[in-house]
């Protein structure tokens, strides 16, 4: 199964959640957000959220900016 | 004085200052403590997923239990775009929903797109957002987007990063005169006397990144804007003396010695 996350395309053996997703990538749910195919997900569903084939995932964070 | 308020909370400093284009998160924390500011903007964008859980977030190094943190829009074309970033600020800053609306129409001069801004107020206003709005130094359009209910309106001195300090102060003064938001000239300060003029017309705030971040000695700088700003607004409080074209002596005129007639 094929996914975007960030741009870069990610495949994956078998079908896992948005929560284990964010384990293999190393990221902290801290001051994070994530939209699947321009949809937010809430942090509270990250566990039973299911990643389908060609999810389009964005992991976005503040940094420095005016 | 006035109390200087945004979304009912109450700011001792009047100064606001960004995040971008300094050398580390570091040098950023302690820019931001020279400046004095309790507000900070930050911008949205992609995680690097190349980073180790290790390597520190911004909102580790500024935190947010002691700033108020306003992220932007900054590098939105459209009103979508802007919508979609707030959504995406919210989430990330655990339900927050105080955003600083900028909607660019150019790349070469970042001037705000007036149009795609209104929509995207009056969008996130009725999703209950409280925006602080990114705009030219039209006092209409000003005062339009007050109506629609922003929290405070942000006309710019100059183009974002310019350093050209304030380019319309008429219109500025206008601006000012009608507003009942808190006025903030965002963007184009180069160095503190232009601060100081800002809050001489009588603004609310100054809200700045690149003149810090960019000065050779950005501490520094900071703690100049933040004396800069004070100073300004104080002079505006206190009133200053009306502008003649002669003369008026401070010292008195009689009894003095070499000039008995």
């Amino acid at each position: 199964m094929e996914i975007t996350v960030n741009q870069k395309l990610l495949v994956l053996d078998e079908k896992i959640s948005l929560e284990r997703l964010l384990v293999e990538l190393s990221v902290s749910t801290n001051y994070m957000a994530i939209e699947v195919n321009e949809i937010i997900i809430p942090k509270s569903e990250y566990a039973k959220y299911l990643l389908k084939e060609n999810d389009i995932v964005e992991v976005i964070n503040a940094v420095g900016g005016g | 004085m006035n109390k200087f308020i945004i979304n009912n909370k109450e700011y001792s400093s009047r100064l606001i200052v960004g995040t971008g284009k300094y050398k580390s998160f570091e040098e950023t924390r302690l820019a931001i403590e020279a400046s004095g500011a309790e507000m900070v903007t930050v911008a949205i964008r992609r995680m690097n997923l190349g980073q180790s859980k290790d390597s520190p977030n911004l909102l580790e190094f500024i935190d947010p239990k002691k700033y108020t943190i306003l992220p932007n829009t900054a590098g939105c074309y459209t009103a979508a775009d802007a919508v979609r970033t707030c959504n995406i600020a919210a989430e990330i800053l655990n339900g927050e929903k105080l955003v600083k609306l900028e909607v660019l129409g150019d790349e070469k001069t970042l001037y705000p797109n007036t149009l795609e801004t209104l929509k995207a107020a009056e969008i996130l206003v009725k999703d209950d957002f409280k925006v602080m709005v990114y705009t030219t130094d039209d006092p209409l359009v000003a005062k339009e987007l007050e109506n629609i209910g922003c929290v405070s309106v942000m006309p710019l001195a100059s183009p974002i990063g310019s350093g050209l300090g304030l380019q319309n102060k008429y219109n500025v003064l206008s601006i000012v005169e009608n507003a009942n938001v808190p006025i903030i000239v965002d963007a184009g300060v180069g160095t503190a006397s232009d601060a100081s003029i800002i809050m001489e017309l009588g603004c609310d705030g100054v809200l700045m990144n690149t003149a810090i971040a960019c000065a050779k000695n950005p501490i520094l700088m900071a703690s100049a804007m933040r004396k800069a700003v004070e100073a300004g607004y104080e002079a505006f409080s206190a009133g200053r003396i009306p502008k003649k074209r002669y003369a008026s002596a401070s010292s008195p005129i009689e009894d003095n010695i070499c000039n008995d007639e």
